[in-house]
């Protein structure tokens, strides 16, 4: 007993022999199953691809989407106020530090309403009244909408706020739908990896029993499989970057020039946008072997 | 060396025993036959020192180890003591004979210098020395069983247990098989060999342990 042990190495030298043996046995599979092998990799570089293009597609229109107006209130006072009439009204809205309170004379909304509609200039009297155009939080608009009945010097009011409602949703929409066609995804992906690996236990089913018979441990025999997970994502992963830097490439300067006529700045996709597919790739790969690990070794 | 008392196996609640009240023991050193007609539990017998399954019921000891009483991530540890040889060899054919051989030392994590060595010795001790880079396919159904023997013994195990090693095999071959397990009953290893042959252990003088129904007689 004495030899043996001194024949045998210690426990983490072992170990660490061990997992290049799995390392070089993994990698030597992929390479004996090319087909299947390259087939896993496009399906995951294709996983990690799309969810990165939406995210960097994203990230590029984020200032256009942090352009939306804020909700707006606007408050028709009477016709024949002073200045100091109105100051009044107003002064307790312009005393709150989120909202801003922009006043328009009569005249100047009948200038601007002149530009669109050509028949004003028939009229004999101006009939605009004064308007208090307030900028704020939503709440705080509906709180003042709700007191204007009581104040006195004011025709009437609109709230509006219902269509920057529907612009929030519809990108709050497009946020959760890449989300969620990102996981959709990342999901298949696993699954891919894992009926991969599942074929490969199969096929190697006759050698894990002899590897078991001659005192194979459970991680022993885990080990070369999710070795071989591991190396499927990141090649994949290697796939999708490659991919995107040839997408980033080619419609780099177009794509700019495309934000410059909308006046929308530039911005330098993030680092996520090249770390994602590896760190996902590495993920993807862990997961789909333990999957497969699970459903076809475990179970015996 | 091994060492049964009332051992009992049954597979299924519902079904009858395989072993009933088995109880023997066997010398270290010792190379002793098992016979008996198909269904009568040799190979249950077999699993069962082999680590691979567990009494119902009884002791079992192997080596100062009570099988039954190991626990699960306690087995693969006890089996790398227990050699075993296979009718149909159960070698890796994707594996290199060398690498079929080094199995059961990669497992139990020896160095890559010992493993050569052990392989190397392995191998020409069952005559099989420039044999090393070939592969299970381009060697003769005696060639193979060898390397079967040699995988079994290259972790000096204390124990050797055979199942119908020489089934597949003509009456020389068979011979010559017989000869090479007893060689390492000769260096202290406990040979236990389950075989229908009778012819073949009427022409040598080891014990023989008679299976019929699960009983020994």
């Amino acid at each position: 007993m004495s030899k043996t042990q001194s024949a045998q190495q210690s426990r983490f030298t072992a170990w660490a022999e061990h997992n290049k043996f799995c390392l070089r046995d993994a990698w030597s599979r992929q390479r004996k199953e090319l087909g299947r092998s390259i087939i896993t990799w496009v399906v995951i570089g294709f996983s990690l691809w799309l969810p990165t293009v939406l995210y960097a597609l994203l990230v590029q229109l984020e200032p256009l989407l942090e352009q939306s107006p804020t909700p707006q209130l606007n408050v028709y006072l009477e016709q024949d106020l002073t200045s100091n009439e109105i100051d009044q009204i107003t002064a307790p809205w312009r005393a709150v530090p989120e909202l801003s309170v922009r006043i328009i004379t009569p005249d100047e909304a009948l200038a601007a309403t002149e530009r669109q509609i050509d028949l004003i200039g028939a009229m004999t009297q101006n009939p605009m009244p004064y308007t208090a155009v307030i900028s704020g939080p939503s709440d705080q608009l509906q709180a003042i909408a709700g007191g204007l009945s009581q104040l006195d010097h004011v025709d009437g009011y609109q709230l509006d706020e219902d269509w920057i409602k529907r612009w929030n949703w519809l990108v709050g929409l497009g946020q959760r739908g890449i989300l969620f066609i990102s996981i959709i995804l990342l999901l298949g992906a696993i699954a891919t990896v894992g009926n991969t690996i599942g074929l490969t236990i199969i096929s190697r089913k006759h050698e894990i029993e002899v590897m078991t018979l001659v005192g194979a441990t459970r991680s022993f025999i885990r080990r070369p499989f999710l070795y071989y997970g591991v190396i499927s994502g990141i090649l994949g992963a290697l796939m999708s970057l490659v991919l995107f830097l040839a997408l980033v490439i080619t419609l780099y300067s177009p794509w700019q020039q495309l934000l410059h006529s909308y006046q929308i700045p530039a911005t330098d996709l993030p680092l996520i946008s090249w770390v994602f597919a590896p760190i996902m790739g590495v993920i993807i790969g862990t997961f789909g072997a333990l999957v497969a690990c699970s459903r076809y070794l475990d179970k015996d | 060396m091994i060492e049964l008392q009332h051992v009992y196996k049954r597979y299924d609640k519902n079904k009858k025993d395989v072993l009933k009240n088995v109880s023997f023991a066997l010398e270290r050193g010792s190379m002793t036959f098992l016979t008996g007609q198909s269904g009568a539990g040799k190979s249950t017998l077999l699993k069962l020192i082999a680590g691979l399954e567990r009494p119902s019921k009884g002791s079992l000891n192997v080596g100062g180890l009570s099988v039954g009483e190991l626990k699960d991530y306690e087995l693969p540890f006890y089996r790398r003591q227990i050699g075993v040889v296979f009718q149909d060899h159960q070698l890796i054919e994707a594996f290199s004979i060398a690498e079929n051989v080094a199995l059961p030392l990669r497992v139990s994590g020896y160095r890559e210098s010992d493993i050569q060595r052990r392989v190397g010795a392995a191998l020409a001790s069952v005559g099989l020395g420039d044999k090393v880079t070939s592969f299970p396919h381009e060697l003769s159904g005696g060639e193979q069983q060898r390397v079967g023997i040699a995988r079994a013994v290259v972790a000096r195990p204390k124990v050797l247990i055979a199942d119908e090693p020489t089934g597949n095999l003509d009456p020389e071959l068979s011979a010559e098989i017989m000869d090479l397990l007893y060689r390492f009953s000769q260096v202290g290893v406990t040979v236990l060999i389950a075989t229908h042959d009778i012819a073949l252990i009427n022409q040598l003088d080891h014990p023989i342990l008679h299976l019929s129904n699960g009983v020994v007689t």
